[in-house]
């Protein structure tokens, strides 16, 4: 029996709060998660009993996550703030889960390597990473209850004295009060093989034969099923209590959500990156100390713990083998996190990794190495690896500085600021290019975000159907995320979404194009999109509510469940620490098998520098193929210099060669991902080949093919390419001067916060629909059509169409997105092409798509087929985005529409988009269809384009619509009859085939606008 | 002659009636007294005396105050033979009857109506325009709406003369005399044939309205013209030229607001088209066009949709180069194009189109730009042989052979 705690842990526990102090303070705005915490706590903050949350999405409750880590970081927030709660929960869990290292370990190895064991704990990788790159509190509470409860389990099995089961029980309920995956997948991998080892003691496994001991084994379990009926029933009733209410959440809500993908599930030899982040980090030198593991491990004693170490080892592989999806089935394995398994692996090494260290510097294997390689190459030994665990620790903490895992830090207080006033906070706002900042921003204020950042409350159907987190970082998702962003920011009204703060200028053009405009700049650069004429939140808003009993057991048991932890634990302070069993010598592994240990680490270092040697020799121009493909990586990551670096020598300077790109803009060159490219050779030549290289490209608004040639020359068996050309023509102007259009909309009363006035109300502009059609292309209904701003103002157009079917009942309802310009000058025509969309990937079916077809359209399923639709188009007076100065030059329309796109205004057109109108020879129109070209145009310069005639022949017209069907500003359009001088069409050209006339307009997004 | 059963029917009815009893008037015949005064002025306080009460002290009562709007429901207990009720301002901001009812036990005590009388007209006085802009067609029409209230929001009388004074774009101002009806005084302002601001002020008594404000707009633009306004001769595909229409007005003369969008449609004289768009800027919308590619005639239009259209302006070009220059570089294995000498005999502007097509089409065309006057086709590539070519510039062609050797 110990009479005293080994000195280690203390040293331990202030190492500890120095080391993860001092790092938090830097790396707590860095993480993933930590500001979900925190905005969960700063919920309990505001109303700790209510448990609706109406700031992410459409309201979610709060239920939806065990609430112990929250609520103590509000609690401590009452002190110093939520980040203050944070720090502190966190640093007291870091303190707890350490002191539980060294209880867990001193089951399985001496007291003094239980001491080195929790200082290991300080800066196992596991531990780090879970704390300064996941941000994961919720973990840290699980695991470090866990392993404090295990050592009492074990007792309370081998003992039977009820303070043991009591304090388990009682550690027991902060578990599942944090983090109840820890629980339910703990009661599997660790308390089983605990009570198991527990049995295991008391039969004695040293000597005995087989058979005996399981024979003994399976009497001592009959001998002590009354110990069994106690405690597992208690535990349950207690997992099942404490957080019942997310329970009953998680049974009654009725959505069903797709899984997110996640990189640890991905085949780790395929994407190594997921293999680097979700194995070898977390497991950092436990890997190179693999053999003293599993050898310790596999003993006659420690077999089940062993056994566990292996399966969780095996499951957080992820999807490298197909095991762990035959283990834990198709469903369990697409909804859980894999590297939560190695997480539990690495702690379960801990205790035997302390118990080399401490052979290594003051036990049998010092000796053996001593003895073997003399003292100075004992301690050059001794070096490796507490310099690997140093580096690995100081390398994680620092990993953010290595691999940006969130955007740099936004200043929110312009952005609360403008929340705050002019009550902005009526209408829902969405962040764009934030990170995890836009869960600290919704922590900062009452406004709805109608995002979030915790998928498994997400209930608006957009974001429950596809697999994405949140809107926030849609553009990492190909195509899907930008499916569910589009269909956002197209139907803004449908959920009171006005406001867009966007950090990433990546989503400019979807913004624009979907009918948003530029609001202004904050002065921490964040730029504000607003989406005219949606209407202001109503003042009461649904909720799901929940039996009152609930809302007292959610907002009372947890805390009741931590303090009586605290109890129980000042109660039994005296004996919490002591071991009241025989230490235990691990002699599995013998000093002189160190060589495995040597060897096998050699092997994972070898493995992981042939890698990094081959990154390093790696020459590109090796061959043709590998030439391409890295210069198309540069060009994508804008590695310039790299790509520069591929040219064969010619009169082009690497200078040169960054000035022509600078001035290059435009679809592809400012906002496009390479997806992929192939390469077709068509000529070849000595020491030279043509190839045209086909590249996919992902851009916010499509996805482009593009063939590029490219000519590329062999030189002392390095290959090269030849430089590209660049534009030559000279604008003949040196100055343009040009008269342009301003309109500031200001209202007409003083300046004062009081609620609008009806002299503020403005007039809504009044359109006109010339003609709209509902058309049949292939099983898809699309309406088309064209109107007029007959006002004297210009208006920014909502056009929204319903669709209904022959017994005159609503089918669906959409809006106009890219096929429309939604800015329209007085007397002008706009086109407009309305498609009904289904949300994406809505089938079962279609879970986790984890590939896209980037043609992919849902098209509504209609039960009925549409008879007849109505369009109901509203406008407000626009005073922004009103650059004309763009039109078409060289016009031809033959087997292609072809022609220039000209700029001949004094701004740079950053995405041209054409909209060409097709009209029936009774000026009807026909068809519409738009076409974004890639590059960007300067002013006095133009653009070539070629596009395909329509797919007039393959459609057909249900319905013309009448006057009737039209609705402008809600009221018929029958009333409100423009003066038409006349209706003579002189800005259409006939068709070639003689079928009727088109007409192309261009919508010019400008990245930068003049500011006057 | 009357049938039996609608004698029987007749019978019934006054029977029906005879059984119907009015309210009864209200009084002060209850077993107590309401003293107070029986009109009153909005928003002043009300003091109600109550006697001679007979009932046991402590004994609760209730009194009742309807007005207009709804009925409040006030207890109050029994301290002596006389209670004394004050009724705060928020039971007299209604205009109209209030009626207090003292009950006590579910039995109504008495009763006692009393007049609320409305305050003067509150400033500023209630005026409501809309459509705030109509066109200015001698046709459209807008509604200038006064709705008086004193500062509780109760309306005035009815038939209160109310004044509305206005003063038109033309520079003409008259008045306008009307009274409330059903609480509010509307008048229709029909639009003139001049383009501008309406004023229009509203007064009651002394009490004034702010300033409202119509706006007349112009109506769709008549025919109009457009013309170029300085333009190079030559087809050059370079420089720019500036189109001017006419002042657009519509048929009243009015001048088209800021903005109003000008379709251009163009005819180039290689037969293609150009869609351009302009806008109005004091009337008059502009446009910077380009020289087209080749020598001929450009042919413009220019409309307004709903509206008028514009003459057709026709331009001639010439072509800016008479001949071109080629050679083929056997060194290099290269055809230099240039140089090209325009009509000034400068070089072509760099970036200038050359194309080269196969006469046997067998290879497909190719394009380069100029610099410097030259454009370079690379043959390196090409096999040995003959190639006849043609090369055009500006739309002018030039056969030449290129001897691959």
């Amino acid at each position: 029996m110990y009479k005293k705690v080994d000195k280690l842990l203390l040293i331990a526990l202030i190492l500890a709060i120095v080391y993860h102090g001092s790092a938090l303070l830097i790396n707590l705005e860095k993480t993933y998660d930590a500001y979900v915490h925190i905005f969960f706590a700063d919920h309990y903050v505001r109303s700790w009993f209510e448990p609706w949350e109406y700031r992410w999405y459409t309201g979610f409750p709060i239920t939806s996550y065990p609430p112990l880590s929250h609520q103590l970081i509000a609690l401590f927030s009452f002190i110093g703030g939520l980040k203050f709660g944070f720090f502190t929960a966190a640093l007291m869990m870091l303190c707890f889960f350490i002191v539980g290292v060294y209880r867990f370990a001193e089951l399985w190895v001496p007291k003094r390597s239980a001491g080195y064991a929790a200082m290991f704990a300080v800066v196992a990788s596991s531990i780090v990473q879970t704390i300064h790159i996941y941000g994961q509190l919720p973990t840290i509470f699980g695991i470090s209850c866990l392993m404090n409860a295990l050592p009492e389990v074990y007792a309370y099995f081998r003992t039977n004295e009820r303070r043991r089961l009591i304090t388990a029980l009682s550690i027991l309920g902060v578990t599942v009060a944090s983090h109840h995956v820890t629980t339910i997948f703990g009661m599997v991998f660790f308390i089983v093989p605990i009570i198991g080892t527990a049995l295991l003691d008391e039969v004695g496994v040293e000597d005995a034969p087989f058979f005996r001991i399981v024979f003994d084994l399976i009497l001592l379990v009959f001998k002590k099923i009354k110990q069994f009926l106690i405690f597992f029933p208690l535990v349950i009733i207690e997992i099942v209590l404490i957080i019942f209410p997310y329970w009953y959440w998680s049974k009654n809500d009725p959505i069903t959500q797709v899984s997110i993908p996640h990189g640890s599930r991905d085949s780790f030899i395929e994407v190594t990156s997921s293999g680097i982040m979700f194995f070898v980090i977390p497991l950092g030198f436990s890997l190179l100390m693999l053999p003293y593991v599993f050898k310790s491990l596999y003993t006659r004693r420690n077999i089940l713990l062993g056994l566990s170490f292996s399966m969780l080892m095996l499951l957080g592989t992820g999807g490298t083998t197909p095991l762990p999806l035959i283990l834990l089935g198709k469903n369990a394995f697409n909804i859980l996190t894999l590297d939560r398994f190695t997480f539990w692996a690495s702690v379960i090494a801990i205790p035997f990794i302390g118990d080399f260290f401490r052979r290594l510097l003051e036990g049998d294997i010092r000796l053996y190495l001593v003895r073997t390689v003399g003292k100075f190459g004992y301690y050059w030994t001794l070096s490796i690896p507490i310099c690997l665990v140093g580096f690995q620790a100081i390398f994680i903490t620092n990993f953010h500085k290595a691999q940006a895992l969130q955007p740099p830090t936004v200043d929110i207080d312009p952005i609360l600021k403008f929340l705050s006033t002019d009550q902005h906070d009526r209408w829902r706002f969405m962040t764009l290019g934030f990170g995890d900042q836009m869960a600290w921003l919704s922590a900062q204020t009452t406004a709805l975000s109608i995002d979030g950042n915790y998928h498994s409350a997400r209930r608006v159907p957009e974001l429950t159907v596809e697999p994405i987190e949140r809107i926030e970082n849609s553009k990492f998702k190909g195509i899907q995320g930008i499916g569910s962003l589009q269909q956002f920011l197209t139907i803004s009204e449908k959920y009171h979404l006005k406001f867009i703060f966007s950090n990433d200028k990546f989503y400019d053009p979807i913004l624009y194009f979907s009918g948003w405009e530029r609001l202004q700049r904050l002065d921490n650069g964040i730029m504000i999109w607003q989406k005219p004429d949606v209407p202001s939140l109503p003042s009461f808003l649904p909720k799901k509510d929940m039996p009152k009993f609930q809302k007292i057991m959610w907002g009372v048991l947890p805390l009741t469940a931590f303090f009586t932890l605290l109890v129980v634990i000042i109660t039994f302070r005296k004996k919490y620490l002591l071991n009241f069993f025989p230490e235990r010598e691990n002699t599995a592994f013998r000093p002189q098998d160190s060589w495995i240990i040597i060897v096998w680490s050699l092997l994972v270092l070898v493995f992981f520098s042939y890698f990094w040697i081959k990154g390093f020799l790696y020459d590109p121009r090796k061959s043709p193929e590998t030439l391409l493909k890295n210069y198309y990586h540069d060009l994508d990551f804008k590695l310039f210099k790299d790509a520069f670096s591929l040219f064969a020598p010619s009169a082009l300077t690497y200078d040169n060669y960054i000035l022509q790109l600078s001035v290059k803009d435009g679809l592809l060159a400012s906002y496009g991902k390479l997806e992929d490219i192939s390469i077709k050779v068509k000529e070849r030549f000595p020491h030279k080949l043509k190839v045209v290289v086909k590249s996919n490209w992902t851009t916010p608004l499509e996805v482009y093919s593009i063939e590029n040639p490219h000519t590329l020359i062999e030189k002392d068996g390095k290959w090269f390419i030849v430089p590209p050309e660049f534009d030559k023509a000279l604008a003949p102007d040196e100055h343009l001067e040009k008269g342009i259009l301003a309109l500031h909309s200001q209202g007409k009363r003083k300046i004062t916060t009081a609620t609008t006035e009806h002299d503020d109300v403005l007039d809504r502009p009044e359109l006109h629909i010339l003609s709209a059609k509902l058309i049949q292309y292939g099983k898809e209904y699309v309406v088309v059509g064209e109107l007029q701003n007959v006002d004297y103002l210009p208006a920014h157009v909502t056009i929204q169409t319903q669709l209904y079917d022959q017994y005159n009942v609503k089918l669906v309802e959409y809006n106009a997105k890219y096929t429309t310009n939604h800015k329209v000058l007085p007397k002008e025509i706009v086109p407009f092409r309305i498609e009904f969309e289904e949300t994406a990937w809505v089938k079962q079916a279609d879970v986790n798509p984890m590939k896209f077809n980037p043609t992919e359209f849902t098209p509504f399923e209609f039960r009925h087929k549409p008879t007849s639709f109505k369009i109901l188009a509203r406008a407000v007076v626009a005073d922004k985005d009103l650059y004309r100065d763009v039109g078409i030059e060289s016009l031809s329309f033959d087997k292609k529409i072809t022609g220039d796109v000209i700029n001949h205004g004094t701004d740079e057109v950053s995405v041209p988009e054409l909209l060409t109108t097709f009209y029936d020879p009774d000026g009807s129109v026909r068809w519409v269809d738009h076409y974004f070209l890639r590059d960007a145009i300067r002013p006095q310069a133009k653009e070539h384009f070629s596009i395909l005639p329509p797919p007039i022949a393959k459609t057909k017209v249900l319905q013309s619509a009448t006057e009737k069907d039209f609705f402008i500003n809600g009221l018929p359009q029958t009333s409100l009859a423009p003066t038409y001088l006349n209706t003579g069409r002189f800005d259409i050209i006939p068709q070639t085939n003689g079928k009727g006339f088109y007409r192309i307009i261009v919508n010019s997004y400008l990245g930068n606008p003049t500011i006057y | 002659m009357l049938k039996l059963d609608h004698i029987v029917m007749l019978f019934l009815l006054l029977w029906v009636f005879s059984r119907c009893k009015h309210d009864a008037p209200i009084s002060s015949n209850g077993a107590v007294q309401l003293e107070s005064d029986s009109t009153l002025t909005v928003g002043a306080g009300l003091v109600v005396g109550i006697h001679p009460v007979n009932i046991p002290l402590g004994e609760k009562i209730l009194i009742t105050c309807q007005n207009s709007w709804g009925m409040d429901v006030l207890e109050k207990e029994v301290n002596g033979s006389s209670i004394r009720l004050i009724l705060s301002k928020k039971f007299t901001r209604i205009s109209g009857m209030i009626t207090l009812k003292v009950f006590y036990l579910g039995k109504e005590l008495g009763r006692k109506q009393i007049e609320v009388l409305p305050k003067k007209t509150a400033e500023p006085l209630d005026a409501y325009l809309g459509a705030k802009s109509i066109l200015a067609d001698g046709k459209d029409w807008a509604m200038i709406t006064a709705i008086p209230t004193d500062t509780f929001g109760n309306p005035v009388e009815n038939h209160t003369p109310i004044t509305y004074e206005i003063l038109r774009p033309d520079g003409t101002q008259y008045e306008i005399q009307a009274t409330t009806e059903n609480l509010v005084s509307f008048q229709i302002i029909n639009s003139l044939t001049k383009a501008g601001k309406t004023f229009i002020g509203v007064s009651l008594n002394g009490v004034a309205s702010r300033e409202k404000e119509l706006l007349e707009v112009a109506d769709f633009p008549v025919n109009f013209t457009i013309k170029a306004d300085s333009h190079s001769i030559y087809a050059d595909d370079h420089q720019f030229f500036k189109i001017k229409t006419s002042v657009l007005r519509d048929r009243n003369n009015n001048i088209m607001p800021e903005g109003t969008a000008v379709s251009f449609l163009c005819k180039e004289p290689s037969g293609t088209g150009r869609f351009l768009n302009s806008y109005t800027i004091d009337g008059v919308a502009e446009l910077s066009m380009q020289n087209p590619k080749e020598a001929g005639t450009l042919e413009i239009i220019a409309s307004v949709y709903g509206g008028g259209k514009s003459n057709v302006l026709t331009l001639d070009f010439a072509s800016p180069i008479d001949h071109i220059n080629a050679r083929y570089e056997a060194v290099n294995q290269r055809l230099n194009v240039g140089p090209l000498i325009a009509q000034l005999n400068q070089l072509v502007p760099n970036g200038t189109q050359v194309k080269l097509v196969f006469d046997n089409n067998k290879l497909p065309t190719l394009l380069q730009e100029v610099v410097d006057g030259h454009a370079y086709f690379d043959f390196t590539d090409l096999p040995k042989g003959d190639y006849p070519v043609t090369i055009f510039v500006y739309g002018i062609g030039k056969k030449f052979v290129i001897n691959r050797k």
